[in-house]
């Protein structure tokens, strides 16, 4: 039965309680200085780090769409990742030769 | 017994053929022990590359295989779950966990709580640590047996006793340095017979539209149910996995701790976590999973060629049986489960000497040399093999390896994840609060398993109560919520630690931990690598000198701390050393080493170096 409670509700469970998890981890390692925006390397890090979050959000979200038969949806969310690898592929490569 | 599937020679010579190669490649990598900081974290040399993927071995452990799959062939997708949870805590844990450990150079987990806290805290951590992985050690072993019990024909401990032989021979005499590179060919085994699996699997069933139109929605749906079954429902397996589990395996499995540990720099450790977790895991879940997947395929479209009464906790075995069609390559696959049981093992068990030999040996025998230690270590490695073969006994008492493995997630995860947590993350968390995380929250988990309807039932999500198995999973979030709240509660009523006490060791003061690794204060100035070669000179400190140049190019000061390797990455750091760099001289392209330095990086004469700034 495809109900909400087995369709939405654990991923908006999972993104929702995992997400304030992920949310306050990086409170505190920009509030403790841990993670240092203006080094090059720890820079690269940060958009690392945001974006596994939306990476796994998008391929929870691919999957549930194509298992309820919806390939556009599923689609769309394939070329905002392919869009956000291609980010972070950009990022890395001005940053990549840099030790800091 | 009676073989349950025929086997021929063929199978024997891959099988023996694997095994030989796993000794073959722990005794190689044996010669580069020369230290106990060898034997435990390889010198701290490799890149990201080779510790990730040694990663993906440890993580997969061969009852991944038969856990997974049953759960696959039984609700579908949503077994990929417990791979894919793992993000939420990777900022705390590249910022905050890895890099406290590895600057405050401490030698096991307990070694933190003892800086932390005191030295009865450690007594506490290792208590637990020990039990933890002890009992990983036993299931491994007892898996391994349950696996390969129908297909020998032998019975379960004799070949418990013949795995643990094998697994014992080679991390005894090879240490970390053989843990990861036998976990690095293991790791490359496991995903390419996952996939093989798969392939051959789909082409079973017809092709990849046939496999997917066989499926129902329901089963392809990438997350379970909110809250039922009581057996496997989504919000119970988030808080006993997403949370306990995740933060378990990140922070407080030595094993995995140790494999970051001997990674080059922080920097790497980073890369190596990052990208298992973005990379590695997802596809390591379809390995586990996949057999689950297309059993059930095949049970829908060719019902014929199923057995039905095929037990779940078989479905791995009687899947890679249909599909193969060849028994080499049903050999093949055999050995890679091989493979996932080897490899949690030998982690666990180079784990388990760490903690014995520093948490509990060292403090007892003091001002030994380091030869003395090696020793002892291989010793304690031979008896951890020992114990946790023994250890089957006992856990063969559960009604199945699943029940066997939850009862430890639930029971020996809270406490010490919890009192690594706000030991890390909260700094007035003081040495009694974490006594009574420890202790508290024992007591409290205690009570909450006695009366479940009382205690675990408000946070149940509307899990139905299962008298047999009441919550099985949920209370995990019950378990850490009073281990938490034990912790707090003593925290904000007792006098919080000096500044000074804790300095480095928490997530507030990580530039003194850099600090207290280098010796002195970081230097943060951006530099590229320079290619250079090496000649040896004439003294004997661990210094290394460059010209002022490539100095420059380096973004490095004398004083600092400068990471030479072999220019050829695909050695993946085993030929390099560390080193600090010396007054500079003017011979661009040049670096004058030591002969102890020259010893340490086994650098090939015609061969030049990569040396970058670490600090």
């Amino acid at each position: 039965m495809l109900d909400f409670s087995r369709t939405w509700l654990p991923y908006l469970y999972l993104y929702g309680a995992g997400g304030a998890i992920f949310i306050i981890g990086m409170i505190i390692i920009l509030r403790a200085r841990s993670l240092k925006k203006e080094r090059v390397r720890h820079n690269t890090w940060l958009h690392v780090l945001i974006f596994g979050f939306l990476y796994y959000m998008g391929i929870h979200g691919v999957f549930t769409f194509l298992a309820l038969g919806e390939f556009l949806f599923a689609s769309l969310i394939i070329l905002i990742i392919l869009g956000l690898i291609g980010n972070l592929y950009f990022i890395f490569n001005k940053n990549s030769k840099v030790v800091n | 017994m009676e073989s349950a599937i025929q086997t021929s020679n063929y199978f024997w010579v891959i099988i023996f053929g694997y095994f030989a190669l796993v000794l073959g490649f722990g005794s190689f990598f044996a010669r580069y022990n020369k230290t106990t900081q060898d034997f435990f974290f390889s010198g701290r040399r490799f890149s990201w590359w080779l510790v990730t993927m040694s990663i993906v071995a440890t993580g997969v452990g061969s009852h991944s295989f038969l856990k997974y799959s049953a759960k696959a062939y039984e609700h579908g997708f949503s077994s990929t779950m417990t791979y894919m949870n793992d993000w939420f805590f990777m900022p705390l844990f590249l910022f905050g966990w890895l890099p406290i450990v590895y600057y405050t150079k401490i030698r096991s987990i307990p070694d933190y709580f003892e800086r932390r806290f005191n030295p009865g805290v450690r007594v506490l951590a290792t208590i637990a640590i020990l039990g933890y992985m002890i009992g990983y050690i036993a299931i491994g072993f007892l898996t391994m047996g349950k696996t390969l019990e129908p297909l020998l024909g032998l019975d379960l401990y004799t070949i418990i006793f013949i795995v643990a032989i094998i697994s014992g021979v080679y991390i005894t005499f090879g240490g970390q340095t053989a843990v990861i590179f036998t976990d690095l060919a293991q790791g490359f085994i496991l995903i390419f017979a996952g996939i093989l699996v798969f392939l051959l699997g789909l082409n079973y069933v017809g092709g990849l539209s046939v496999f997917w139109n066989a499926l129902s929605p329901e089963f392809k749906l990438p997350l379970a149910h909110f809250n039922d079954p009581a057996n496997f429902n989504f919000v119970g397996i988030f808080w006993q996995d997403g949370v306990a589990g995740s933060v378990g395996f990140l922070f407080m499995n030595q094993g995995l701790i140790m494999r970051f540990m001997a990674c080059k720099s922080v920097h790497e450790g980073r890369k190596a976590a990052a990208f298992n977790v973005l990379v590695l895991l997802p596809i390591s879940t379809v390995v586990v999973s996949n057999a689950g997947w297309i059993g059930k395929a095949i049970s829908i479209v060719t019902p014929e060629a199923w057995n039905a009464s095929t037990k779940l906790d078989h479905v791995f075995t009687q899947v890679a049986y249909l599909i193969t069609g060849s028994e080499v390559v049903f050999a093949f696959v055999i050995a890679a489960v091989a493979a996932a049981l080897m490899s949690t093992v030998d982690t666990l068990i180079n784990a388990v000497a760490a903690v014995v030999i520093n948490d509990v040996y060292r403090p007892l025998v003091k001002n030994k040399d380091d030869k003395h230690y090696l020793k002892i270590a291989m010793i304690v490695s031979a008896g951890a093999t020992v114990v946790g073969a023994v250890s089957t006994i006992f856990f063969n008492n559960f009604p199945t390896l699943y029940e066997a493995h939850g009862f430890f997630h639930s029971t020996m995860t809270p406490p010490l994840v919890v009192a690594i947590f706000l030991g890390i993350f909260w700094k007035r968390y003081s040495t009694p609060a974490a006594v009574a995380t420890f202790l508290g929250g024992a007591i409290l988990m205690w009570i909450g398993s006695k009366y479940p309807q009382i205690f675990i039932s408000p946070f149940d999500h509307g899990i139905e109560f299962n008298p047999d198995r009441p919550y099985s999973y949920i209370r995990a979030l019950y378990n850490t919520l009073v281990c938490a709240g034990s912790g707090v509660v003593v925290g904000l009523l007792t006098t919080p630690p000096s500044e000074k006490n804790t300095e480095g060791l928490t997530v507030w003061s990580l530039d003194k931990a850099r600090e207290f690794f280098k010796g002195s204060a970081p230097n943060d100035r951006p530099g590229k690598p320079v290619h250079v070669k090496w000649v040896v000179g004439d003294h004997e400190t661990d210094e290394a000198f460059f010209s002022i140049n490539d100095m420059d190019v380096m973004g490095a000061d004398e004083g600092d701390m400068v990471y030479l390797s072999d220019e050829r990455k695909w050695l993946g750091g085993l030929k390099s050393v560390h080193a600090v760099y010396g007054r500079p001289h003017t011979e661009d392209g040049v670096v004058y080493i030591s002969n102890t330095q020259l010893d340490s990086g086994r650098f090939d004469s015609d061969k030049r170096l990569s040396a970058e700034k670490e600090l």
